[in-house]
């Protein structure tokens, strides 16, 4: 292959690059058109303010062109290089072997145009948290384009696998995920967060509102009005759900794992298998209620940016008996994997004892302080035992191999089993007081790495016999 | 090769724990006396409380501290073998830290003008995920501590 010469991106990367510039300025300039309105209103020239917002727009179009005529890249035999800069001349060299990820993106709405965005993450840490290069709006000839030059450059013949694991998600499957996510739960959240911003006599005026008018209307209305919310945003979770995993496809390639989802914005992931640190199943309740598992890769990622980026799903939903099935197509050396369940009475009692101290901590100062309505914070003691039990029987940590540990728990109503590989496991904490060491228990903490940063996985209250065995294998 | 017997910190840390305290009482004294004197400018009242707080908070973790000194350096010890650190931390709390020499990404070393007059080091390991403190153990032995590292990382890496 020549060197070819640099080119540059389709045209409507300029319309990209625009719209990344308005957003950037988006709220020094409204502050400048509300500051500018009174002036306006006073000149009497508010005819002229659309005129204003146009000239706005036509300035930014210079640097947007600018930025666009200056981003070049080029596809040399050995290396991708980028070239952009609009004063500041820049030349950004990405040896092929260095190339961990090639991830492409591709909106609907570019799809006619047979348009991609590609981003090319490597292996080095670099300063600035983002992926290495990203090509903005690209023909999606250049993906292909880019693997051929990588291949030739790394010398890397695709091996003929006689066949490539290959999952596809069916409808049921994803009607399934979108039913039993508990992400619609996050309203509650927000409400409260939003509850939180308001000023204190906001906040006492809203709770008199409410309590004036709940005299008012009848409670029914009132658990109606509630469950509607809820409702509305289950449904509105279901469609975000079932837009972002649309045709969610896993493909493994030598030693790739490929993710492609979306409907809107179809995005494709690439993951290098010796990026995976742990592999991690993960049940929410109602999911664990039904037998049903959400397989996710944690892996190293440079993204900081996107937090999606360190906890990668290859599979939305699985019954939990076919998991197995499922892991050995894709990873074959994994050891089959029960997730189990710790019946030990005092692990259990244990664990209900501390959420119920913590719930006592919230619920007692409540009801003694605020009489008639603070009997209801024992909702939340009700909420804390379940959750508590349900951690308790959680609970596990076993060798499965000399390679392989599992390690279970939950927070907050979800369960999760890690699965790591010994060399990914970076140091190993085993965690006692006096008094568990009469009692011959302890806890174990493990750090691994997980997207940019260290993250660590505890344990609590399991028998020391048990974690000196982990200690054992992890010490061999 | 180092002994893979397990070993406190060299005694001499213990008075520099105790001068760390010393100096902590110092400026927690000084923050008092600076909120007392604003006290005289203007807001008393609240300036009178802050003196008092800060003086009961200062006083209690230096005495805590001051006391838990023994403890401290009884139950804080390190293993180091071929393979391996092993930090152990504490009585009525224990931890017990395993951190392969495999797994470490660098090793750094400390020392401020107290570790400097005992002519100690604190070493830091660091690992992908985490990283763990030796409060300060003798120059030399931090040095070959650090070779050890390197050496140990070197073949570690080649034999994978």
């Amino acid at each position: 292959m020549t060197n070819p010469t640099p080119q540059r991106l389709h045209p409507l990367a300029l319309i990209n690059e625009f719209y990344h510039l308005i957003r950037e300025w988006v709220i020094p300039l409204i502050v400048l058109l509300i500051s500018l309105t009174p002036v306006l209103l006073k000149a009497h020239l508010t005819g002229w303010l659309p005129v204003a917002i146009i000239v706005i727009l036509l300035v930014f179009l210079i640097p947007a062109g600018l930025r666009y005529w200056t981003f070049k890249f080029a596809l040399t035999t050995d290396s991708l290089v980028i070239y952009s800069g609009v004063f500041n001349h820049q030349t950004n060299h990405i040896p092929y072997q260095r190339i961990q990820s090639v991830n492409q993106t591709q909106w609907a709405f570019l799809k006619p145009f047979n348009l991609i965005t590609l981003s090319v993450e490597t292996a080095g840490h670099s300063s600035s948290d983002r992926p290495e290069a990203v090509l903005a709006v690209v023909n999606a000839t250049v993906y292909a384009q880019l693997m051929a030059a990588q291949q030739a450059a790394t010398l890397v013949t695709p091996t003929a696998v006689p066949q490539i694991p290959t999952y596809t998600i069916n409808r049921r499957d994803l009607r399934e995920f979108a039913l039993t996510s508990p992400a619609f739960l996050s309203v509650f959240l927000l409400i409260l967060a939003g509850f939180g911003k308001l000023s204190e006599s906001a906040r006492k005026a809203l709770i008199n509102w409410a309590f004036s008018s709940a005299q008012h209307i009848s409670l029914l209305s009132i658990i109606g009005l509630i469950l509607a919310t809820v409702l509305l945003f289950y449904l509105g979770s279901i469609v975000t759900l079932i837009m972002t995993y649309y045709g969610f496809t896993l493909t493994r390639q030598g030693d790739h794992l490929i993710v492609r989802r979306g409907w809107f914005k179809t995005r494709q992931t690439e993951i290098a298998i010796d990026r995976i640190q742990a592999i991690r199943l993960k049940q929410p309740l109602l999911r664990h209620w039904l037998h049903l598992v959400t397989v996710q890769l944690v892996v190293i990622s440079n993204d900081h940016k996107n937090d999606d980026a360190a906890n990668v799903i290859v599979m939305p939903v699985i019954k939990q008996a076919t998991v197995n099935h499922f892991l050995t197509t894709f990873f074959p050396q994994l050891p089959p994997l029960t997730l189990t369940r710790n019946t030990d009475p005092r692990t259990c009692w244990w664990n209900l004892r501390n959420y119920g101290l913590v719930g006592l901590l919230i619920c007692l100062p409540f009801s003694i302080l605020w009489r008639r309505w603070g009997s209801l914070s024992w909702l939340i003691w009700g909420l804390l035992m379940p959750m508590g039990l349900l951690r308790s029987h959680a609970s596990s940590a076993q060798v499965l191999t000399p390679r392989y540990l599992m390690i279970s728990t939950s927070r907050w109503f979800t369960r999760n089993d890690y699965l790591f590989q010994r060399q990914h496991v970076q140091s190993l904490e085993l965690r006692q007081s006096i008094w568990l060491h009469k009692h011959a228990y302890g806890h174990i903490r493990l750090h691994f790495r997980a997207g940019q940063h260290g993250r660590s996985q505890t344990v609590r209250y399991l028998p020391i016999t048990q974690l000196q065995r982990i200690r054992q294998w992890y010490e061999r | 090769m180092p002994t893979q017997s397990i070993k406190h910190l060299p005694k001499t840390i213990k008075t520099i724990w105790i001068w760390t305290s010393l100096i902590e009482l110092t400026l927690g004294l000084l923050f008092a006396i600076g909120t007392w004197l604003l006290s005289r400018w203007f807001a008393p009242t609240f300036w009178h409380m802050t003196t008092i707080a800060i003086l009961i908070l200062t006083l209690l973790i230096v005495i805590i501290e001051l006391v838990l000194v023994n403890y401290r350096w009884q139950f804080n010890t390190y293993l180091v073998n071929p393979r391996q650190f092993e930090l152990h931390d504490g009585y009525f709390f224990r931890k017990q830290t395993v951190i392969p020499i495999a797994q470490i990404q660098n090793i750094k070393l400390e020392q401020g003008p107290l570790l400097r007059l005992k002519h100690l080091q604190a070493v830091t390991l660091v690992t992908a995920a985490s990283s763990h403190k030796i409060a300060g153990i003798p120059a030399a032995e931090s040095e070959q501590f650090k070779s050890l590292v390197m050496a140990l990382a070197q073949e570690a890496r080649t034999d994978d």
